[in-house]
């Protein structure tokens, strides 16, 4: 892709971004589509993200175990669990399931619809194809990304602490006493706030995906795909700056 | 009703309209005929505001689509419906919520008179009791005659057919054919029809226009049409006539 391609890409994703999240605040509103979508989501990533984020839990805990034990210092090993998965992990392993779940799903439905023609029978229908298709997807996935990060995560620290004090035999009130020392409101926050944003760009770049769709099947088969790798891309970067900011903002 | 003044489009190096003028008149059905890739689809689309000309105008009701903003733009739209080839039927909805979603939509009807709008839309194309199906189960002509119903679930001024009969085998054709005839002396609606359905078009239109290699080479009522001596239409229309 040359350079001025690419440059014009971006530039259209963008404008289109702006334009769903403009829609987004301005009626008509859709808010049976924006509940069912919200239900779709959470169907679709709870059980996924949860199969991934809670193993990763387990994994920290026998990792961390290995490095606190040379220290000595077994008892921090339940902060270093919630730490690491409330900061980073839970957020990024969360985004990157909802992207490879929630984000494939909504490019490949819009980019079928547009292939398809139904997207331009719904303008022929003076319904914006935007606001009844993207809006929804895009509030959907920006307000149900924290949501199962936050289930997520509890199942990350519940199985990590089930890998240290029940299979590597810690000590279970030093653990538990522990376990919030070094995360306060903060790191909760920020969970939050990254979360919100790595779904909004999910849903803003799956839809984006699917509406530039174009070709039959094999043009929808590289919407799903792209609308995963782009979105992931997208969001690890930006979690770079987010990560900085919240660094800052924390002294 | 619809006017194009010296429309002229191009994708690229690809030219597929080049100085288009004509009027389509209100309340007839007019038909535009050629062959595959002269930009008949695009002709078509530029009437909803699909496609916009590079060059030249296009007026519906006096009105410039180009130029209309979107409130003013999706104002006009509503008075419209369009079959698209397929039908375009959203394959999530039956066929019930398909014919309703424009209703719904545009309209503050409550259920039990959009069902019964509805269930008169679907009589009307042949298609009674057929509400909750969805369009997977309904073959290629099924699934235009219920793009249909949807089309015209609003009672448009205006109803514009994107190859109505493509795809259809001779008897669904035929059939597809005389809806359009009896549904425009019913609604007493504009309809324009896109098609490279020789036979067809002359069963159903009133005017005709030939677009060949970019341009419309011939435009008039059907008998003129039929009769004409120019080359290129005996030439056009022997092999089916």
């Amino acid at each position: 892709m040359s350079s001025m391609r690419c440059i014009a890409t971006i530039g259209d994703a963008a404008r289109f971004t702006l334009g769903s999240a403009s829609r987004a605040l301005r009626p008509p509103f859709y808010v049976h589509e924006t509940l069912r979508q919200m239900a779709r989501v959470g169907e679709r990533c709870l059980l996924p993200v949860i199969c991934v984020v809670a193993p990763f839990g387990m994994v920290v805990a026998l990792q961390g175990l290995q490095i606190v034990r040379i220290f000595g210092v077994e008892r921090m090993l339940g902060s270093i669990l919630v730490v690491s998965l409330l900061r980073e992990l839970s957020p990024g392993l969360c985004g990157i399931m909802m992207a490879a779940q929630a984000g494939s799903t909504a490019a490949a439905e819009i980019g079928t619809m547009r292939v398809k023609e139904e997207t331009d029978a719904l303008e022929v229908m003076a319904v914006d194809p935007i606001r009844y298709l993207a809006v929804p997807r895009l509030i959907a996935l920006t307000l149900m990304c924290p949501i199962v990060n936050a289930i997520a995560c509890m199942s990350g620290i519940l199985s990590g602490s089930v890998a240290a004090v029940a299979l590597k035999g810690v000590d279970r009130g030093a653990f538990v006493a522990n376990l919030f020392s070094f995360a306060d409101a903060m790191d909760v926050w920020g969970g939050i706030v990254k979360t919100l944003v790595f779904g909004f760009i999910i849903g803003a770049v799956s839809c984006w995906c699917g509406f530039t769709a174009r070709g039959g099947a094999e043009g929808v088969g590289r919407a799903a795909n792209n609308a995963v790798v782009r979105s992931i891309i997208t969001f690890l970067g930006v979690n770079y700056f987010l990560t900085s900011a919240l660094f800052r903002i924390r002294g | 009703m619809i006017e194009y003044v010296n429309v002229s489009k191009s994708y690229g190096e690809v030219h597929v309209l080049d100085d288009v003028s004509c009027s389509i008149p209100a309340g007839r059905t007019t038909v535009f005929i050629g062959p595959s890739g002269v930009g008949k689809s695009v002709m078509m689309k530029m009437i909803v505001g699909l496609e916009r000309p590079d060059a030249g105008r296009v007026l519906v009701r006096g009105e410039e689509v180009a130029r209309l903003g979107e409130r003013a733009l999706y104002r006009l739209r509503r008075r419209m419906g369009m079959l698209f080839q397929d039908g375009a039927l959203f394959d999530s909805m039956t066929t019930g919520e398909n014919v309703a979603f424009p209703i719904r939509r545009h309209t503050r009807l409550p259920e039990r008179e959009i069902a019964r709008v509805v269930a008169e839309k679907l009589d009307l194309v042949g298609m009674p009791g057929c509400e909750g199906k969805m369009p997977s189960e309904l073959s290629g002509g099924m699934r235009k005659r219920v793009g249909l119903a949807r089309a015209i679930a609003l009672d448009p001024e205006i109803v514009l057919f994107d190859e109505p009969t493509s795809g259809l085998d001779p008897l669904t054709a035929d059939a597809i054919d005389e809806l359009i005839v009896s549904m425009q002396r019913r609604l007493g609606s504009t309809f324009v029809v896109i098609s490279h359905d020789i036979p067809g078009t002359f069963r159903i239109a009133d005017r005709i226009g030939v677009l060949f290699d970019t341009r419309l080479v011939a435009y008039g009522e059907r008998e003129e049409i039929r009769r004409s001596a120019d080359p290129l239409l005996v030439e056009f229309f022997s092999r089916t006539i």
